[in-house]
């Protein structure tokens, strides 16, 4: 019985001191522990934030380097992976610097509920006290509540200016690749692969850091709104008009490109037509007589790279001699020729690409000249004596000059066939190009038999209508089925016929290309324009 | 990686931590002068 009495007392005696616990020390000190705890929290979610940011000791997030964009950033749908570059704050180490202090924070958290536990766990006396133990259970609760009020007022905060930073990049990239893009379009600027065997073709060149790093897509994006920089530290720029002083390089085979490429206009003129029809003389003649010609009109003409400067002081001295041109090799693809056009104040590269007249005998072999897709214009070279018609009427005393114009062995139909229908199969709108028919070995043909009535000053209708009565009905028709404009010339590759004051003459070898430049948004003037003027 | 971090990553630290620490700024604010702190104050017995 006194056990029992014993044991009422103190339990009256353990609820009256809870009792005044409660009254005397939780009770007025509970709003100050939720208030403060509460306050505590938030300044947690604050101060780690900052701390992060700041990069302060054991809080700094790891960075998100040009090594991780491949992994941080999304796939590209381009066969490229993305290039080596420091990638923009905002799509890769905000997100990492964000969750690496949210990370910290809920660490903080979960370690503070942690160490609550592990002390009740190991001292489970202090349970006795348990309504002094309330007041810490409600910090850690006002603590947890307040840091999770404050984070989702902070981190809600620091999401929507990024937001904001986000849709000004976005405007930002906008508009710099829309008027990068559309200045180049209008001018009709490409980046054409010269190197023999490739010959690719796109609006997008690669470019190469001094540290060798190609970078393949330099648009503003992901990496950089105005510049990149290059996993070396080096800036680039973020549009195709700003890097014109970079090494462009050809995006499927890495070669370096023309100084100039992807922002002059680009004006590429595939020569095509059988063997032995005149293509090389007719491409030699054509660049000596234009740069004669753009001389004569206060414009220039200069090759760039080696090769071409080697092509045309070999054309200048062949064209001058009057010697006789090599044949193309027909083993390997052909190199394109480059040269620099300057004309009131415009400036294109023009690329003239000579295959072997073996490449278009045949389709198969017309697959590697992959450079007749994407032409501006094309010149179709036609050996009027490869014509039946008018080598029938080279007989007798006219045979040695028949023999002297070394005619093409392919019927010039059969070669035009065969090279529009790979056109064709290769998708190319033909209907949207230009084709200059150019008649060629006129110094030779002239006062012939065959050519009565054919005048050097000819124009195209007559010259069509000479090669209808000569019996190209079916090719012509195809012709001006398939293309969409066509013009016929007269000319004479034999040597670079100008005019007296340096201009291109009626039968002048530059004539089917000054006409394919004016089509393709280089128009040079011609002695008629300046007289108008 | 040798190279040195971009500075644009600073610069955008840095405006971030002006974006948070103007934001606990404004909430102060508002909360003084909405009346907001004097009542929590009070609650406490302190204002």
């Amino acid at each position: 019985m006194p056990a029992l009495i014993g044991v009422v007392i103190a339990i009256a005696l353990y609820l009256t001191a809870c009792y005044f616990a409660f009254v005397y020390v939780v009770g007025p000190a509970l709003p100050f522990v939720l208030v403060g705890a509460g306050g505590l929290g938030v300044l947690i979610v604050v101060g780690v934030l900052i701390g992060t940011l700041l990069r302060v000791e054991g809080l700094a997030a790891p960075t998100v380097t040009p090594f991780d964009v491949r992994t941080r950033l999304p796939r590209l749908t381009s066969k490229f992976e993305r290039d080596s570059a420091w990638p923009n704050y905002l799509f890769a180490q905000s997100r990492t610097d964000l969750a690496t202090a949210l990370g910290h924070t809920a660490t903080a958290v979960s370690r503070m509920w942690a160490a609550m536990n592990k002390a009740v766990r190991d001292e489970p006396v202090v349970l006795f006290c348990w309504p002094l133990l309330l007041l810490p259970l409600a910090g850690a609760v006002a603590l947890t509540v307040g840091a999770i009020a404050g984070g989702l007022a902070v981190y809600g905060l620091l999401c929507a200016g990024l937001g904001v930073a986000w849709l000004g990049w976005l405007t930002a990239v906008g508009v710099l690749r829309g008027v990068d893009l559309g200045i180049r379009t209008m001018r009709g600027a490409k980046a054409t692969c010269a190197h023999s065997g490739c010959n690719y073709r796109n609006r997008l060149p690669a470019y190469r850091c001094t540290c060798g790093q190609t970078h393949h897509d330099i648009r503003a994006g992901k990496l950089g709104v105005f510049v990149r920089r290059c996993e070396c530290g080096r800036l680039l720029p973020t549009t195709v008009l700003q890097a014109a002083g970079f090494v462009a390089v050809c995006q499927k085979c890495d070669r370096p490109l023309r100084a100039g490429a992807a922002v002059l206009t680009d004006v590429l003129v595939p020569v095509f037509g059988p063997a032995s029809a005149g293509k090389t003389r007719l491409v030699f003649a054509g660049m000596v007589a234009l740069a004669r010609h753009l001389a004569a009109v206060g414009g220039s003409l200069r090759p760039v790279g080696p090769e071409s400067e080697a092509v045309l002081r070999d054309a200048t001295t062949i064209v001058e001699s009057g010697m006789q041109t090599t044949k193309t090799d027909a083993d390997r693809p052909p190199a394109g020729i480059t040269v620099r056009l300057t004309a009131a104040r415009r400036q294109a590269l023009l690329h003239l690409f000579d295959a072997a007249g073996e490449f278009f005998s045949d389709r198969e072999q017309n697959s590697e000249l992959p450079f007749l897709d994407d032409a501006e214009g094309l010149v179709f070279v036609l050996d009027p004596f490869s014509v039946p018609a008018v080598a029938d009427d080279l007989t007798g005393a006219l045979t040695s000059r028949f023999a002297a114009a070394q005619p093409a062995k392919l019927h010039p139909e059969q070669s035009y066939l065969v090279t529009a229908q790979w056109l064709r199969d290769q998708g190319v709108k033909l209907a949207r190009k230009p084709l200059a028919v150019a008649v060629v070995k006129a110094d030779l043909l002239l006062g012939l038999p065959p050519a009565a009535g054919l005048r050097p000053e000819a124009g195209s209708s007559e010259i069509e209508a000479w090669l209808r009565e000569k019996g190209l009905d079916n090719m012509l028709d195809g012709i001006g089925r398939d293309f969409g404009g066509v013009r016929y010339f007269l000319v004479s590759s034999l040597d670079a016929t100008t005019d007296t004051d340096g201009t291109a003459g009626p039968i002048s070898p530059a004539q089917p290309l000054l006409w394919l430049l004016g089509r393709s948004g280089m128009p040079i003037v011609t002695p008629a324009l300046v007289a108008a003027s | 990686m040798k190279t040195p971090v971009p500075p644009h990553y600073r610069a955008f630290r840095i405006v971030l931590v002006g974006v948070v620490l103007a934001a606990l700024g404004a909430a102060i604010w508002w909360m003084a002068q909405t009346g907001v702190l004097g009542d929590i104050l009070s609650v406490l017995g302190v204002g």
